[in-house]
């Protein structure tokens, strides 16, 4: 994991940026969105292998792995949610941010919600 | 580690400014425009590429 070279492209993209903003800003945007492309592959496939690990060592504990799996449907959710609502707000549409976000509480709220039924009927067995 | 579609991107974007002043210039403002059209098309496809696969890639390893 080369984190100056992360870092190196986020400066060149940044002045690559500025460079281009005062003639055609529309590429600016470009430069940012495919340099954010290009970090995000890159860390992904440094993190992904001691991920999967973690999955295996929980699965062999016989620990239900269906809590994990959604936490880590969760987390790609959130990666591509604020992938999105980061760009809109780049591009100066700070509503459309929000609305991207939104999209993705819900999808996570629904993600949730087996989750939550289990807890309940969980929780009423012992009152009940 | 293909740093050099950032490039590709910036170079796009100074041949199509230098390209347009350049008719602007000559007096041939339509020429421009569909220049600029030309190149923004160009750079617009290989984006759109790129996020289908960051989202592919998203979906299938996170299970989505």
């Amino acid at each position: 994991m080369n984190l100056t070279t992360v870092l190196g492209i986020c400066l060149v993209t940044a002045v690559l940026g500025v460079v281009l903003k005062q003639y055609k800003p529309e590429y600016a945007f470009f430069i940012a969105i495919v340099s954010g492309i290009i970090i995000f592959f890159y860390l992904l496939v440094q993190v992904i292998n001691p991920v999967f690990e973690i999955r295996n060592i929980i699965a062999k504990q016989g620990v239900d792995t269906s809590y994990f799996l959604v936490a880590f449907k969760t987390l790609g959710i959130c990666i591509i949610t604020g992938f999105v609502s980061d760009i809109c707000k780049d591009f100066g549409q700070n509503a459309l941010a929000g609305k991207a976000e939104f999209a993705g509480r819900c999808a996570i709220f629904l993600l949730s919600l087996p989750l939550l039924k289990g807890l309940l009927e969980a929780a009423y067995s012992f009152i009940g | 580690m293909d740093v050099d579609i950032i490039f590709k991107v910036a170079a796009i974007g100074i041949i199509v400014t230098v390209l347009n002043q350049l008719l602007v210039r000559s007096g041939r403002e339509e020429q421009a425009m569909l220049t600029t059209l030309a190149g923004l098309v160009v750079v617009l496809l290989m984006v759109v590429n790129m996020i289908g696969d960051l989202f592919g890639t998203v979906k299938s390893v996170f299970g989505l």
